[in-house]
């Protein structure tokens, strides 16, 4: 899991022997302050522990293998140049990782959609960007793989809203997506949100 | 009944804030809430975790297996090692600031450590409570929100025209040499200071001209400053995340 140290005298040695009975959390952020000081290897250990996980969310959003790809690129870009400024006291490393990746992924989907529809007007964009994302929503419900993880909830209803937060979709883009009326789409949050907010209370 | 409507409502207000649902209106009314109801920005607080634990169990990918090296190559071929600005006193940073005046639409960078409160000049701490009680009709209040990498608020702000009140509440973000300095950049693209901030919590009155500033627009941004000095006449430090003020009626929220 850590890197085999051969000068028992580098910073990265110093690493390795605190690492024994660290948690997964705590060795992110450890990597993370690493790389904050600019340590390649503490890099490349924090890509080996979340890349697939980061890859996925790229996967997700974008629904292309090859822009995907481009984004995990530009989002590890941004972890390195960011490293220093994160704080174990605010976020879990993953989740801080993961954020970044959603948001690289997000923008790289509204650009691609902005330059896809440059001569078109405002409305035949919303509606063609419309219409990929509501694929793209479709599709990640049925690729189980994406989301396995909480499958105790009941699946479709917070599947739907998992995707759209994924996606970063507002009230309106979602219901326009999915064809529905935004009062309708909005009381069907609001029980998925419930049914949610009641159930980590019951834990 | 009611109470338990009214208890939902908020739940599902503040869900949508945390979640990214809400837009216009409804978003402004969550963050005023988000700024003066700390047990609403628990709720908030709670849902952005929730969230968290949403991106961090997608279940794994693996990656290209060219990726590592694509990204290393790209490191070295940057020379540089880091992106993150020291923004110098002259006119070449002022792009840097238009630049981010363009993309704070966007949330912000993650940051640092933290605590307490503080204005310096030139706004000044103003004693009495923040005004919540309706406006007149016709009035206007801006809004902004500067966020962090994981869509944790940084800072909210609530800017009362009118009265020339800013309410802010900040995240921890001191360290103990330096503190963050709030910006408002206007159109010509050039950063002035609205103070050193060293409160979690604080409502201040703007000079006049700071208030020629803070209009529909014009980008909020905050920077790590030195405490000596401060107010400072340009931003030096690193540039955590900006939002675009926006104006909405007062009477919405």
């Amino acid at each position: 899991m850590h890197v085999c140290v051969q000068n028992p005298q580098s910073p990265q040695d110093q690493v390795s022997q605190t690492v024994q009975g660290l948690s997964e959390n705590e060795m992110l952020s450890l990597d993370i302050g690493l790389v904050g000081d600019l340590d390649r290897e503490a890099f490349q250990r924090l890509y080996a522990r979340t890349s697939s996980k980061l890859f996925a969310i790229c996967l997700a959003v974008t629904r292309d293998h090859a822009a995907a790809e481009d984004v995990l690129q530009e989002s590890y870009l941004k972890i390195w140049d960011r490293a220093k400024g994160y704080d174990p006291e605010r976020n879990r490393p993953l989740a801080w990782m993961c954020a970044i990746a959603r948001n690289a992924a997000i923008d790289w989907y509204r650009a691609r959609a902005r330059h896809h529809h440059v001569s078109d007007d405002h409305l035949n964009l919303q509606e063609s960007e419309a219409a990929a994302a509501d694929d793209r929503i479709i599709a990640m419900n049925r690729e189980d793989q994406v989301w396995t993880a909480v499958s105790d909830l009941d699946a479709e209803s917070e599947q739907e809203l998992k995707s759209i937060f994924l996606l970063g979709l507002t009230y309106p883009e979602a219901a326009q997506r999915l064809g529905l009326p935004v009062a309708t789409f909005k009381s069907r949050v609001r029980r998925t949100v419930i049914r949610i907010r009641r159930k980590l209370a019951d834990d | 009944m009611t109470d338990r409507s009214t208890h939902d409502d908020l739940e599902i207000m503040a869900a949508g804030l945390a979640l990214g649902l809400l837009e216009g209106m409804e978003r402004a009314e969550a963050m005023r809430r988000q700024l003066e109801d700390p047990h609403f920005a628990n709720r908030v607080r709670d849902w952005q975790e929730q969230s968290d634990r949403w991106l961090e169990d997608v279940e794994s990918v693996d990656a290209p297996a060219s990726a590592l090296a694509a990204i290393e190559h790209q490191l070295e071929s940057r020379g540089a090692n880091t992106e993150v600005s020291s923004i110098s006193n002259d006119q070449g940073s002022n792009k840097i600031w238009r630049s981010w005046a363009i993309t704070a639409t966007a949330a912000s960078v993650l940051l640092a450590v933290g605590l307490g409160l503080a204005v310096t000049s030139p706004v000044q701490e103003q004693t009495g409570p923040v005004r919540t009680a309706s406006e007149q009709p016709g009035q206007r209040v801006n809004v902004a929100q500067i966020k962090d990498e994981a869509g944790a608020t940084l800072l909210s702000a609530l800017y009362r025209p009118e009265s020339g009140t800013l309410s802010l509440r900040l995240s921890d973000l001191q360290q103990p040499e330096h503190g963050p300095e709030l910006w408002i950049i206007p159109e010509d693209g050039i950063p002035r200071s609205l103070g050193l901030m060293d409160s979690e919590r604080l409502t201040v009155t703007m000079s006049y001209e700071l208030r020629s500033y803070l209009q529909d627009g014009a980008t909020m941004a905050v920077t790590i400053e030195p405490r000596d000095g401060a107010p400072h006449d340009a931003p030096t430090g690193d540039i955590l995340g900006a939002a675009v003020l926006q104006e909405v009626p007062a009477n919405t929220i």
